[in-house]
Order: C-alpha cells, then sequence, then structure tokens
C-alpha cells in the first residue's frame, strides 16, 4: 500500500484506539460503577458514590497515565531520532538514575513537606532529573561535542553513577523505607488532583508542539548528521533543543509516577514497523498510542489483582514485549 | 565565470598533522571536474570543506565570490549537493522519503511540500532512474540503486553544483558505467557544475571533462583529463605502473601491471 495512505489510516485508528481506552478504561475497576449512575446529574454529588468513583478516583489516574504515557513515547522517539539508536529511551541520558536517587534520598531522610500540591518526593525526584541532564550537557560542553555517542556515553556514565547511589541508600535503608522505594522504582500512578493535571497537561502540550515543529528536522537528523547539515538543518541547535525539551519533559512525568520502564521504548518502535519514521505522524501516533498504552496496562494492573495493586510498571514489560516481539516476526512477512 | 574559488585552504583534524596543505583551485559554472588520487589524498575532506561540512583552520572557500563561511546552511544547500558514500540509515526509510528531505532547505518550518516541490521530486527521481520504486524501503535496494536514490535525493535541492564523494564505491560495472552516464547527463542536459572523487581511472578518463590530481593534501596536476593522466604520472601519484592501451577511437585506457605494485 502507498506508505502516506497507510500513515494517515494508523494515525486514524490511533486516535479511535486512544478515545475507546481514554472513555472506556474508568468504568473498569474492582468496584463495578454504572454508566447511567455515572452521568445521573439528579443526585447531588456528594450521595452518588458511582460518579465521586468516576471522577475523582478513576478519571484522575487514567488522565495521569494518558499524560505519561504520551510523554514517555515522544521522548523515546526523540531520543531514538537524535541519538540515531533503536535502544535508546528517555532513560538513556540518566533522566531515571537522577530521579531516582532524588526520591530515594527524600525517603531516606524522611522529609514531609509539600509545596504547591507535590510531595517532597516528587520535588527531590524533579531536582535529581534536572541535576543528571545538567551533568549530561555539562560533559558534553566540556568535551565541545554534542554528537550522539557523546550523548550516549555521558548518559550512560552518569544513569550508572546514580543508580550506584541509590543502590547505596538502599542498602543503608530500614524495611519500610526499602519497601517505599522499591515501589517508587518500579514506577506507579496514583490518584493525584485534578490541578496538577491541568498544569502537567499545559507543560505537556507545549513541549509536544515545540517538538513537532521539529519534525522534518528530525527526519533528517535520524538518517545521519552529515546528511542533515548537507540539507540545511541546524544540527546543533535541533540536538540541543529537542533533547533539552524531551528530557524536561520526561523529568517532570517521573517525578509523579517514577521510572514506569518500556513505554518510551517500545511504542516508537511499534510504530516505526508499522509507518516508518515520518516524524510528522510518528509523533503524534506514538502519543497517543504510547497514552492508550499506559493507561490499559494500568488499568489491568489497578483491576484484577484485588484487594491489592500492582506497580504499573510490571504490566508494561509483561504487555509490551509480545506485542513488540510478534509485530518483528511479521514484519519479515509483510515485506 | 568562477563558481568555486578556494584560496590557501588548509586544514586538519584535531590531533592530526595538516590533511591539506594551502590549496588553491578554481572550478568554472557547469564545469564537470574530477578529483583524483590514493587513499588519504584528501579528495573526500576538499569535497566536505567545499560542502561547509568541515571548517578551515586556514584559508577560504569563495561560492560565486561569497565567502562560503558567511552563506547560511539553508542557502548553502539551496546551491551545493553533496552526495556521501553510500550509507545505510538506522530506521527504515522509503524511497520517496529520502528523495523529499531534498525539498528542506526551500521549505518553512511549518510549510507542507506543494504540488511543485513534488513534480521537482518527481523528475530527480526520473533523472536518476529511480522512478518505479518510489514507495520501495531504501535498505532492500541493490548498491546502484542506493546510489542513485541518494543522488536524486541531491537533485531534488536544484542545485546548482553538485559534489559527490565516490559515487561508484563497490558498485558493479554496469551499475558504474550507468551512474556515470547519469552524471554526465546532468552535467550536459540541466548545467551542473560537478565535482567527482573517484578511483575510477578510466572512466574518469572517459566521461569527465578536468581532472585534478592530488596526493597528501595537495594538487599534483589539474587539467584535460589525456594532459593529466600519463603513466609516469599515474605511477609517481598511485604507486602503480600501468599500461596505456588505446582503443580504435583513440580512448585511453590503463591497465595496472600485475605484480608490479612499486614499493617503497
Amino acid at each position: 500500500m502507498n506508505r502516506a495512505g497507510t500513515k494517515t489510516t494508523v494515525l486514524i485508528i490511533t486516535v479511535i484506539m486512544f478515545l475507546v481506552v481514554l472513555i472506556g478504561c474508568p468504568f473498569v475497576g474492582p468496584t463495578t460503577i454504572s454508566f447511567q449512575k455515572v452521568f445521573q446529574s439528579l443526585t447531588p454529588s456528594v450521595d452518588n458514590q458511582d460518579a465521586q468513583i468516576f471522577f475523582s478516583v478513576r478519571l484522575s489516574r487514567v488522565l495521569l497515565a494518558v499524560l505519561a504515557g504520551a510523554t514517555m513515547a515522544c521522548a523515546g522517539v526523540i531520543f531514538q531520532a537524535v541519538l540515531r539508536n533503536p535502544l535508546a529511551c528517555p532513560f538513556t541520558l540518566g533522566v531515571a538514575g537522577g530521579s531516582s536517587f532524588g526520591a530515594v534520598v527524600a525517603i531516606l531522610l524522611g522529609f514531609d513537606i509539600s509545596v504547591g500540591g507535590f510531595s517532597t518526593v516528587t520535588l527531590f525526584a524533579f531536582a535529581g532529573a534536572l541535576l543528571s541532564i545538567g551533568l549530561v550537557y555539562a560533559l558534553a560542553s566540556i568535551l565541545r561535542s554534542y554528537a550522539a555517542v557523546t550523548l550516549l556515553l555521558a548518559g550512560i556514565a552518569i544513569s550508572y553513577f546514580f543508580n550506584a547511589l541509590v543502590l547505596l541508600s538502599y542498602y543503608v535503608a530500614d524495611f519500610t523505607q526499602a519497601y517505599s522505594m522499591m515501589h517508587w522504582l518500579i514506577g506507579s500512578l496514583d490518584v493525584i488532583d485534578f490541578g496538577s493535571i491541568e498544569k502537567l497537561s499545559v507543560l505537556m502540550g507545549i513541549g509536544f508542539l515545540i517538538l513537532l515543529s521539529f519534525s522534518r528536522e528530525l527526519n533528517l537528523l535520524s538518517a545521519g548528521e552529515e546528511l542533515a547539515k548537507a540539507k540545511g538543518v541546524s544540527t546543533v541547535w535541533v540536538i540541543v533543543i529537542s533533547i533539552m525539551t524531551a528530557s524536561l519533559m520526561t523529568s517532570a512525568v517521573v517525578a509523579l509516577t517514577g521510572p514506569i520502564a518500556f513505554v518510551g521504548l517500545i511504542i516508537p518502535h511499534i510504530y516505526r514497523i508499522w509507518i516508518g519514521n515520518d516524524h510528522r505522524f510518528l509523533l503524534p501516533c506514538s502519543a497517543l498510542g504510547g497514552a492508550a498504552f499506559l493507561t490499559l496496562c494500568d488499568t489491568v494492573a489497578r483491576s484484577f489483582f484485588g484487594p491489592t495493586e500492582v506497580p504499573v510498571g510490571v504490566f508494561t514489560a509483561l504487555i509490551g514485549v509480545p506485542v513488540l516481539l510478534w509485530l518483528l516476526f511479521h514484519r519479515r512477512t509483510k515485506g | 565565470m568562477t563558481y568555486f574559488q578556494i584560496k590557501n585552504l588548509s586544514f586538519r583534524f584535531p590531533s592530526s598533522p595538516f590533511h591539506i596543505h594551502s590549496l588553491d583551485l578554481s572550478v568554472q559554472k557547469g564545469e564537470l571536474v574530477g578529483f583524483l588520487g590514493p587513499n588519504g589524498a584528501g579528495k573526500s575532506t576538499l569535497l566536505r570543506l567545499m560542502m561547509g561540512l568541515l571548517k578551515p583552520q586556514k584559508g577560504e572557500i569563495f561560492v560565486e565570490q561569497l565567502a562560503l563561511s558567511f552563506i547560511g546552511l539553508r542557502e548553502r544547500a539551496q546551491k551545493i549537493a553533496f552526495v556521501a558514500q553510500s550509507t545505510d540509515f538506522p530506521f527504515p526509510l522509503s524511497v520517496w522519503e529520502i528523495v523529499e528531505m531534498g525539498r528542506h532547505p526551500f521549505l518553512g518550518r511549518f510549510e507542507r511540500m506543494s504540488a511543485k516541490d513534488k513534480s521537482i521530486c518527481e523528475k530527480a527521481l526520473e533523472l536518476c532512474d529511480v522512478s518505479g520504486f518510489k514507495d520501495r524501503l531504501y535498505s532492500e535496494l541493490s548498491g546502484g540503486e542506493k546510489q542513485r536514490v541518494l543522488l536524486a535525493s541531491a537533485l531534488a535541492q536544484t542545485p546548482e553544483a553538485l559534489l559527490l564523494d565516490e559515487p561508484t564505491l563497490s558498485l558493479d560495472l554496469e551499475h558504474q558505467l550507468r551512474l556515470f552516464e547519469i552524471i554526465q547527463n546532468l552535467h550536459r542536459t540541466e548545467g551542473l557544475t560537478v565535482i567527482v572523487a573517484t578511483h575510477e581511472l578510466n572512466l574518469a578518463n572517459r566521461f569527465l571533462d578536468r581532472l585534478v590530481l592530488m596526493k597528501n593534501g595537495k594538487i599534483e596536476a589539474d587539467g584535460k583529463p589525456n594532459k593529466v593522466l600519463t603513466p609516469p604520472r599515474i605511477q609517481s601519484v598511485l604507486n602503480v605502473e600501468v599500461d596505456l592501451l588505446k582503443d580504435r577511437k583513440k580512448m585511453s585506457y590503463f591497465v595496472p601491471k600485475v605484480q608490479k605494485a612499486v614499493k617503497n
């Protein structure tokens, strides 16, 4: 089939899939709620238990999953394109290591203050993520090179460094602290207030538009730095802006959810196999696909293991790996 | 009219000795030039300097009297197109997607390809004899087809000058000939200024109008092929003894003598 036609079709399919998940998932959960009762305006909301569960418990969590999934998948697309490495993910430049270290330190110190509605752990995790990005950039500018290899090596070095500090903190922590740390490190979604979701979605929206405006440059850059430059792309500018934007977006999300693995790695690949490497389509498809995927995983994680919940970070890989493998095997036959 | 004017150009990679030594060269508009020389002579480096992909330590390159360092990246890409040695890409790309890239320097940030841009791409595909596989994946093409697709992507830039870095590397005989025929045709019908870095003595001799023989970052000889390519000079620059054969049309061919590679 004509590839331009395929791209539009896949985008439409993805939009439909996303809408189905967005509307359907808040109805799934350990407590059954009825559609009519949720939207019954006659009953005052204080008495309407179904509406309460739907809006303040499930919908807020679903929206967080949407934002987190979309952000991770987009950041994954950017990191893979700019570093020209299919194994890159939003955490390749040390964001996960840095934020984990921040979170672990906050748990260890046991502060319990909140600023602007965000907990200490969230704030420390965000600071840690920014610290790791700053270190990677500092290393790259000392070496006077924003080449893919330099950034990759700097990112991996910083990641290992922070991971070692995380392990050290884990080792000296007591049992309760260690449990909270483990829970955070797997990555999980919790109920947050709509105010935070609003702030977050404005930030993510702006970030996404910045990245989307670089689509064509990303197409060229992902094919090769020299090729891009020969065709008029200011490569350093594109690399710095897009990586910075993607890193900041990831940091904000990871600070709230912990480093949820695999969404940022697998979703871009699924769409690359499906529609190719055109970022004008790859970015929106991955954003919506990542949002739908994470929401679905989280719905499974919170619904079917009652009375407890399993952190969603476990399911992203458990569900994602078979999907990726299936696609890899089918690509051959598709030619 | 002079298109490229290179003045006292010197270049070195960090922590290496000078690769190009105070080189002077001028190329006229509409010329069809070949850079010849052994590996490491500086052919590819010189092409990259002329495209502005590398920055010289000394000297300057002028493009139509304008210093290259004062021409913006996009503007540069509108005038000059560069075709690197055939590469593979880390992600799957279709032929059309690669050719489309050539229109990038002409499009605004949020601008889409117009019908005119598309017809320019179609024409580029046609000129390179690859219009049949627009929707095919680049990774599934043969070496010769890949090279022609990269050339088409360069032509989509509607350039005034075309710089090709060893375009026939690893191509079989038929595809080597076909590529040089396309290049010659572009030069004749489109009036492009073309510079080809190549190792193919016989093809260069047959298809190109002017040859620049390089060794150790310096120009050893420059002129018409039959003046530049003489057996003694080939021996001194390429370190290989050759026999000169002439066909019925008096075209010269160089055949390396078996096992006579000179040892220094």
